[in-house]
This record gives C-alpha cells, structure tokens and sequence, in this order.
C-alpha cells in the first residue's frame, strides 16, 4: 500500500490499515487517465520501493511507469535486489491475503487470485540475457 | 520438555497447503491460540516444525468441481440498494454465466507417514492429536487419512535441522544459524492466516 495503493485508492477511502485497505482498493473502482474508473483487475503491476510498472491505464499523478513490457519489468525488480511485489490480475477480486512479497528472485512469487505461483527466476532463461 | 518426533501414519495421500506447523495443528484442535503448555515458545516463536513427509513415493493431481452459484453477500444487498429503482437485486443473466462449475486442482502427496520436530510434552501432544483421523486439505474426501499416531524422543528442537536448515518458518531477523538460505514472505506466528502476521523469513524448501 505504502508504495503503489495509497497513490490510486482515493484518500477518503483510506483507514491507515494495509490490510483492509488492500481489500478495499481491489473492490473499489479507480480514476483512469482517460477519465473513467474502473475496478483494479485484467493487469499486471511490479511494486518495488523505487519504481511502480503497470499495464493499469492510472492517472499520471499516481507516478506509475507505463513504458516496459510485463516480463522487462519483472526482470528488473528482481535484479535490483529490492524487495518486490509481483502481481498478475484477472477478473476475479484479489484480497490482502493473495499478496506476497518477493524478498530473492530464487523464490519469486506470482501473486494472483487465489495462488501464488512461487519460482527460482535465475533459472530462466532470460536471467542471463 | 524435552525433544520428541511426532508422527502420523498415513492410509491415503495427503494434500499440504502451506506449512502446518505442530503448533498450528494443536491450535487447530484444541481451538485455542495458546499451546505454550504442549509446545515450547520464545517470544511467540513455537519450538515446533513445519510437517515433514516421510517416505514420500510420488505425488498426484486431486481434481474437484466446486459449483458457483452467484448471489450477493448481505453486504452487497445493503450498497447496492440506493442504486435500483424497483428493488431487484438479482445478479443479472450475464453475470450469471461467470458462475457455474469451476475445477480446483490440489498437489497430493503419497506418503508412508508426516512429522513434526518440536520440544515440548511429547505424551500430552500425543493425548492432543490421538483422535484426530484426517490431516491436511480436503479431509472430507478421504485425503490425509491418519492410521494411527507416535510419538518417540528426538534430537532436533524443531526449528534448525541437521543441515542447518529451517524447519519452520522462522523471522530472518531471529535467525542465528546462518546459511545462504532463501528468505520468503511467510506468517510465522498464529494465527497464521492473518496477513499481519507475514513476514520476511526462512522457511523449509519444497513447501
């Protein structure tokens, strides 16, 4: 939340609490650039402490980069050596317990609704590329 | 209390989601969030290890339909309300059709027995889980079934193995037995399904 939810999720619906307000942000819909809202889902999004990359259209106040692919994205906050949050949307509502964080790209985790995908990233093949 | 191994032998595979810590079984079935008097504890952290398979053969896909049939929680109702006209508040058709059967898949694991490390009264943890006939997910359908339970004296204090590896989820910032280990978010105290309880730590490996 300290890095990525609290710039979307609009401050009045913001109790102070990570968790609930996790829950919160994916129930609720959220401002778009274009103007419109709508609900946090069918996206992918990599927090880190320094960056946040999304393929969710946020307005441009919530800072959020827009210009890498999912899997550059990825690969560069597990290179970076910061803690992460991996996340990969669909249409189901995700919830705070659905959230992980990535500490070492040999146990990267790929938080979605309801699992976690949990994999050894040096042995991809793009690690090396 | 003294060192023991708690054992379980198994008649059917066994369906593991997550780690199931011994203190977290004997929460599960004393229902309480205090076993300190079974289990030692240091600063909520439980002498008690994940559950380990013994023998473990292969491992199979356990498949089930769930049947979805969506309906607004109560909570919706009461939100929703303000927004219709003629107080409907059926889900529409189309949105219907996003219910219906759905396929869970669950790893199962053939196994001759699962164990836990701990230190604590290995007689009365005995006494705690002697009637307990299912273990792990999906009980109901026959998986995790419990032939019987033993309990036999131990060396390991149920959170470092013999190769210094962590045997439960442990804070990395309590770990003092070194190794290049690979740090994970997980919960290492109760009650383990809450989210608060997560924390970055070394945990055993393949779970």
């Amino acid at each position: 939340m300290r890095y990525a939810g609290n710039r979307v999720l609009p401050t009045a619906l913001q109790t102070g609490d990570a968790v609930s307000d996790a829950d919160t942000l994916f129930g609720t819909a959220l401002p778009l650039h274009t103007g419109k809202t709508l609900r946090l889902s069918s996206c992918w999004m990599v927090i880190t402490p320094s960056w946040v990359a999304t393929s969710f259209k946020t307005e441009t106040s919530a800072g959020f980069r827009h210009d890498k692919e999912r899997k550059d994205a990825i690969l560069e906050a597990l290179r970076s050596g910061e803690p992460c949050m991996l996340l990969a949307l669909g249409k189901r509502t995700m919830t705070a317990r659905d959230l992980f964080v990535t500490h070492d790209p040999r146990a990267a985790r790929l938080c979605s609704e309801g699992r976690v995908k949990t994999f050894d990233a040096t042995q991809e093949k793009t690690w090396t590329s | 209390m003294t060192p023991f191994v708690l054992r379980a032998h198994l008649r059917t595979p066994i369906v593991m989601g997550g780690f199931i810590t011994l203190d977290a079984l004997l929460m599960a079935v004393l229902e309480t969030g205090d076993v300190s008097h079974l289990v030692q504890c240091h600063d909520d952290l439980y002498s008690a290890s994940s559950a380990f398979l013994v023998d473990a053969a292969t491992s199979q896909t356990a498949s089930f339909v769930a049947s979805l049939r969506p309906d607004h929680s109560p909570h919706w109702l009461k939100l929703l309300q303000s927004n219709t006209l003629d107080g409907d508040l059926r889900i529409g058709l189309s949105r219907q059709r996003e219910g219906g059967n759905i396929i869970n898949a669950y790893p199962a694991q053939v196994a001759r027995a699962v164990e836990w490390y701990a230190i604590g009264r290995a007689e009365a943890v005995l006494d705690t889980v002697r009637n307990v006939p299912f273990i792990g997910k999906r009980r109901a359908s026959g998986y995790g079934e419990v032939t019987h339970w033993e309990v036999e004296p131990g060396e390991l204090d149920g959170l470092v193995g013999y190769g210094g590896e962590p045997l439960r989820p442990i804070p990395t910032d309590r770990w003092t037995h070194g190794g290049d280990w690979v740090p994970i978010e997980a919960a290492w105290k109760a009650p383990y399904w809450d989210v608060r309880n997560r924390t970055r730590c070394f945990a055993p490996s393949g779970v």
